[in-house]
């Protein structure tokens, strides 16, 4: 996992959040801590930040849940791309 | 018409006994099986001391039990007070306070917090007695001087089959259900059994609903959304089928259940509609089973409306609006062409037919099309007021600014509207600061005291942005002591619901002022849209 794109997405959803607490391994969807309010401005940062597209499909709990879920899908759009 | 709403279900259970009722997730209970576990938990509060007219709470998160608890708690002649059970507990406890339910239903997930809502309760003297619906027998004592209160699953099952007798008229109490208020403690709105039996008739009967339908309920239980999926299904003989709160995260899982539960009828707020649309969850051969897709509760954005209209040109689509305090709708429009003109908005129509609806102008006249002025409900399903807050009821039920001479009560709602040349009204904002966020209504004024109730906030503001999809609550705060805005957002999370805390909060050293000494709002929210503009 490259480690700066994990990185810089974190800093993304520190942003979202406006909170300096994010723990790499935190669950953000499962627990609620991102509500669809967030999901909705994160997919907005990520596919502007890293010019992807992130289809319906793409949105599941598997790739979404942790900050190096997102990272590992994030790099596979941008391989497809 | 029925005098009592829970008539519905019984007779909808003495022709179709054996059909599902209710299903959520893996779970499905028959009009049989509900018809039993209701008429036990009404005999159950019965011999717990019951009262006409006392209220019962139910704090569960959506599921079976819930609707368990509605028919249970209606049987035995009282009035349902659902809790958010994702609020804080700080907040279930204002509500609590000032309904005093005599009953508090739970289950296993929520009994935890229950304990804790009536352990520190400000009353002195009022001790809730506690029913946990799926604890097998309360042998261990919960709280160890606190024993006698609690009832559990098998204190349900030995009590008898036999029918409830009720002694209600349809005047009494159907149900309390709790709105923000601006002043920072949430206003409890009472509905009667009449009021609900007007909208349900009116429902089923404009829309066609029949027992083969199958209906969602998304809106969580204290939503008055919820009153309609429930007794537009009772009514009828049909299906309800709970949607999971999770699902809201996952469209396309959303997308692929209404789909494997064949769903017809569909109602919610348009937000999830739009977030479905924007993560391309739906497509023209997805969800073939719906005929009916019902938006209310907020302001229907018109360019998704177009293209989910353009998706699906064989379903039915309705904008409805109607707040609480009128049962569920007071108006709706059937949307019959495809909006040419994505800059306008939606109308929210005209009266349901057993309303009047009205807007005056300043001078207390009809307005005129074109105009603008303030909407006022007239009917059967207006509420008869706030419980316990007779100051509030005064203000917003006030006497018939029209015919004065008749003495009965209108609904004044605080919303603007505009009348079209067609007789349509269209939504146009609130007299006040109540704003519709995700669905939910909220008073800032609610935040703002809950901001200023944190010891080291100087000074606050609370503003709304509204914009078509990406409306937000935001804040600027000044400081008595040192405290970062994860400490802010925390301690908020211990007084209001998550969709309530600002999703931008900015600790500031001054806050700018207007000529009249107050804070400038409109000066703050043009710098904060400029700089987001700039960062985009």
């Amino acid at each position: 996992m490259d480690s700066t794109t994990a990185a810089e997405i974190e800093q993304i959803i520190k942003e979202l959040k406006q909170t300096q607490q994010l723990l790499p391994e935190q669950k953000l969807v499962s627990t609620g801590f991102l509500d669809s309010f967030d999901v909705i401005n994160l997919i907005d940062r990520l596919e502007k930040r890293f010019q992807i597209t992130i289809g319906g499909e793409d949105f599941n709990l598997t790739n979404f849940d942790d900050v190096q879920a997102i990272t590992l899908l994030v790099q596979k759009l941008q391989e497809i791309k | 018409m029925v005098k009592l709403i829970q008539e519905y279900f019984l007779l909808s259970a003495q022709k179709f006994p054996e059909k599902i009722a209710v299903s959520f997730l893996d779970q499905n209970i028959t009009y049989q099986e509900l018809d039993v576990w209701s008429t036990k938990l009404a005999h159950l509060l019965r011999s717990l001391g019951l009262q006409r007219n006392d209220r019962v709470a139910f704090n569960l998160h959506k599921s079976i039990r819930s609707v368990v608890s509605i028919l249970g708690i209606l049987k035995a002649d009282a009035g349902y007070v659902p809790l958010d059970a994702r609020s804080p507990v700080a907040r279930l406890r204002q509500i609590v306070d000032d309904c005093k339910p005599a009953v508090i239903i739970c289950d296993q997930q929520t009994l935890a917090e229950t304990t804790q809502l009536i352990e520190q309760t400000t009353t002195t003297q009022y001790q809730p007695k506690i029913i946990v619906l799926d604890k097998a027998g309360i042998s261990e004592p919960l709280a160890p001087d606190q024993k006698q209160h609690y009832y559990g699953e098998d204190d349900i099952s030995r009590q008898p089959l036999n029918p409830m007798q009720s002694a209600n008229s349809s005047n009494d109490l159907a149900y309390i259900f709790y709105t923000s208020g601006s002043t920072g403690k949430p206003k409890g709105v009472m509905i009667t059994h009449a009021n609900v039996a007007h909208f349900t008739e009116w429902a089923v009967s404009r829309f066609g609903i029949t027992a083969e339908d199958r209906l969602s309920n998304h809106a969580p239980m204290h939503f008055d959304l919820s009153t309609f999926d429930i007794y537009c299904t009772f009514k009828t003989g049909a299906t309800l089928f709970i949607i999971p709160y999770e699902l809201n995260l996952f469209p396309e899982k959303l997308v692929r259940y209404i789909e494997e539960k064949d769903l017809t009828i569909w109602l919610s707020v348009p937000s999830i509609l739009v977030y479905m649309l924007r993560m391309n969850a739906l497509h023209r051969e997805r969800i073939p089973s719906l005929r009916m897709i019902f938006s209310t509760g907020e302001v229907l954005p018109t360019p998704y409306l177009r293209e989910l209209m353009e998706m699906f040109p064989s379903k039915k689509f309705v904008n409805m609006f109607g707040p609480t305090e009128t049962t569920v709708e007071c108006t709706y429009h059937i949307i019959e062409n495809i909006p040419e003109d994505i800059s306008k908005n939606i109308p929210i129509g005209k009266g349901c037919d057993h309303l009047e609806v009205f807007a005056l102008d300043e001078q207390q006249q009809r307005i005129k099309t074109g105009e603008i002025g303030e909407f006022y409900v007239r009917g059967p399903s207006v509420s008869p007021g706030y419980w316990n807050n007779p100051e509030k009821t005064k203000e917003a039920f006030v006497q018939n600014p029209l015919f004065p001479q008749l003495g009965d009560k209108v609904y004044k709602t605080g919303d603007l509207v505009e009348l079209t040349a067609d007789g349509n009204y269209i939504f146009r904002g609130r007299k006040d600061n109540q704003i519709k966020f995700m669905g939910y209504r909220i008073e800032l004024g609610e935040i703002q005291a809950a901001v200023y109730s944190l010891s080291y906030i100087q000074e606050a503001t609370v503003i709304f942005i509204e914009d078509q999809d990406k409306s937000e609550i935001i804040s600027f705060v000044t400081l008595r002591q040192e405290a970062s805005i994860d400490t802010i957002k925390k301690d908020l999370g211990n007084l209001i619901p998550k969709y309530m805390i600002p999703r931008t909060l900015r600790i500031v050293a001054d806050l700018p002022r207007t000529s009249t000494g107050k804070i400038d709002n409109v000066s703050l929210k043009q710098a904060y849209l400029e700089e987001k503009k700039a960062s985009n």
